[in-house]
């Protein structure tokens, strides 16, 4: 039966998952205020095809209908202005229409992420920092967005924050070190 | 022995009369201004699925808490997440594995290496039901690239490798302390408790319920299964018809799998139908009162056991690893020292002391501001007698809530008496008022 789960297990998902992609064109209205697919341009000369993976990049990060990150080999990447919130990142948020007080939390669950990509991993206390931190960063999005749209904000900035090798292969390593770990709701929850 | 059984029962007995006294002299509603720490009541402990980053986990929690509410039958409820990784080695190998995958793949469909780079795409096929990003990217394209389903299947396929891994040998103890010391910690303080599961934490679910479940005589935990793929359950569950992932295991010949209960209409919210918030807690799809109605029927089903110890604005619990007297001693600010001989300081109590094996001992500070003392808070072990050898666990939990410190250590020689005043230190614990004047706890 071992067998079976070691083999049979993955082919399973594979199959159901390949037909599951197949869907959603449109791709929802995540990555937040970003905008949905190009479609086509209206009026003027026929727009040039974008057929490779590379062209359709360009032409989303082109158009800032994909932020452009920050893919530099440093795990904190640019802050010039030393708030701990990558600015790519922080340009990224601040486009929303969003309010301040959203936007203002998903800047401290950035923060928080790039924390936990830093942080000594034999510092007990450092990493207890970062989690009770984390714990804080994701109440105040869910205190300042309606139902429903909390967690995907909270995928949405997980995923441009930890947006390269090195960061994820960091990150990854932090949420390890928080395997078998408890971490209990705030009484009260602080915003700042 | 004869010395140390008086002290702890002069101490059982002062502290009954005071808190007769306090429940005679004081009316509710003062009680409570005079209480800042949550009164006795509920513990929501929740077991994240599979694939589940903390921020992912928290997130999960939340949904819960959402769903569920801060109060049942008139008293409070909180939630604790329990964390499970998938892959739980420090190293994160799995996770190196999977980065492997995505840019092997992401190189083989785009040879300028842009897609590769990008490990959003990553993110977005490993934890985003809607797989936003990849959806986009197909939208952009002129002609969508079928070939890019190739690359969600890949590392979909990855993260099945490792959690099958996991399947074909689930945990059969809770090994994980700070996850066991909680438990201890609720019991003791007689909190009634709920595990929820997901998915994954199905597996490390059921040694923990049988695990606390001998910490009570009561019926006082109870546990709810959502889409659970562990062989057995301890409770109600829920599995829905479009659970792409844990049905997959039935036409496997895998029957142990629970039965289906619910059905469901597909949603582009979440193609695999086995997620936490997009499947089983949508707003616009009935597994939402499903869970609902089966954690309310483990909260109906909870009964209020004794408590052994106080809720505090910090507790400290002391545990070790067999027969033998190890002591917890608390040195607070103002210059009490509590202990088994002085179980009553100036701002907290030893309420629960063990002189013969394993524990626990349980030290908790006042909740009431006006006895609660702003500094720091000294925590120490003392090899009382029989314990050498022993390993000694404490941890300290925060009524404010966050991640209770734990710290796991050689209980050293036997010292019985002459130990008393200079135990081993183990940590310390910093109380202060904010800005505010919110009292607030940290600990290193």
């Amino acid at each position: 039966m071992k067998k079976l789960w070691k083999w049979g297990l993955p082919a399973l998902l594979v199959a159901t998952m390949v037909s599951a992609c197949g869907g959603d064109g449109n791709g929802g209205n995540g990555g937040g205020s970003t905008g949905g697919g190009s479609g086509g341009e209206p009026g003027g000369s026929n727009p040039p095809p974008v057929t490779t993976i590379s062209q359709a990049i360009a032409k989303l990060e082109g158009s800032g209908e994909m932020p452009v990150l920050d893919r530099s080999a440093s795990l904190a990447g640019t802050d010039a202005n030393a708030d701990g919130v990558r600015d790519d990142i922080a340009r990224h948020i601040d486009g929303k229409s969003d309010t301040q007080v959203q936007k203002n939390s998903l800047k401290s669950f950035s923060r928080a992420l790039s924390t936990a990509m830093t942080v000594d991993l034999a510092d007990q206390n450092a990493l207890r920092g970062v989690a009770n931190t984390m714990n804080t960063a994701v109440s105040c999005i869910w205190k300042a967005y309606p139902s429903g749209s909390a967690s995907p904000m909270v995928r949405e900035i997980e995923k441009l924050t930890v947006n390269t090798r090195a960061r994820y292969d960091a990150y990854m390593k932090f949420n390890s070190a928080m395997d078998g770990t408890v971490l209990k709701n705030e009484k009260e929850v602080n915003c700042g | 022995m004869a010395k140390r059984i008086h002290a702890r029962l002069r101490s059982a007995l002062l502290s009954a009369a005071v808190l007769l006294a306090m429940g005679l002299q004081l009316p509710a509603a003062q009680a409570a201004e005079d209480n800042i720490c949550e009164a006795r009541g509920y513990t929501i402990g929740f077991f994240n699925g599979v694939w589940n980053t903390l921020p992912q986990a928290i997130d999960g929690r939340m949904a819960l808490q959402e769903l569920l509410g801060d109060e049942y039958n008139s008293e409070p409820v909180e939630y604790e997440n329990f964390y499970n990784t998938t892959g739980n080695s420090n190293d994160a190998t799995m996770a190196q594995d999977i980065a492997e995958v995505f840019i092997q793949r992401a190189g083989e469909l785009d040879s300028s290496g842009a897609l590769a780079e990008r490990f959003e795409y990553l993110w977005d096929i490993a934890s985003d039901p809607q797989r936003t990003l990849l959806a986009r990217l197909q939208a952009t394209l002129t002609a969508p690239i079928t070939a890019l389903e190739g690359l969600y299947t890949a590392i979909s396929t990855k993260v099945a490798e490792s959690w099958s891994r996991l399947l074909s040998n689930p945990p059969t103890a809770l090994n994980h302390t700070q996850h066991r010391l909680t438990i201890d910690t609720l019991a003791t303080e007689g909190q009634k408790m709920l595990f929820v599961a997901h998915s994954q934490g199905n597996l490390f679910v059921n040694p923990a319920y049988d695990y606390a479940k001998t910490k009570f005589s009561t019926n006082s935990v109870a546990v709810a299964h959502i889409a659970p793929a562990s062989l057995t359950t301890r409770g109600p569950h829920v599995l829905a018809d479009i659970d792409a992932v844990i049905n997959g295991l039935r036409a496997f010949g895998w029957n142990s799998v629970p039965p289906i209960n619910l059905t469901l209409p597909v949603s582009q919210k979440d193609l695999s139908g086995h997620t936490l918030v997009d499947t089983y807690l949508d707003a616009s799809r009935a597994g939402r009162a499903r869970v609902k109605e089966i954690a309310t029927q483990g909260l109906a089903s909870l009964v209020t056991p004794p408590a052994l110890g106080s809720r505090g604005f910090f507790t400290t619990m002391l545990t070790w690893d067999g027969e033998g007297d190890v002591d917890l001693h608390t040195f607070e600010p103002g210059g009490a020292h509590v202990f088994y001989s002085n179980m009553r300081g100036q701002v907290g109590e030893l309420d629960v002391d063990n002189v013969i094996a394993n524990g626990p001992e349980h030290y908790y500070a006042s909740c009431n501001p006006a006895q609660l003392q702003e500094g720091t808070y000294r925590i120490g072990i003392n090899n009382y007698a029989r314990a050498t050898g022993r390993t000694a666990t404490v941890q300290v939990t925060f009524a404010q809530g966050g991640q209770p410190v734990t710290r796991v250590l050689g209980v050293g020689a036997e010292r019985g008496n002459s130990g008393n005043n200079t135990p081993i230190p183990v940590l310390t614990v910093n109380v202060s008022k904010d800005a505010e004047g919110k009292f607030k706890a940290t600990a290193q």
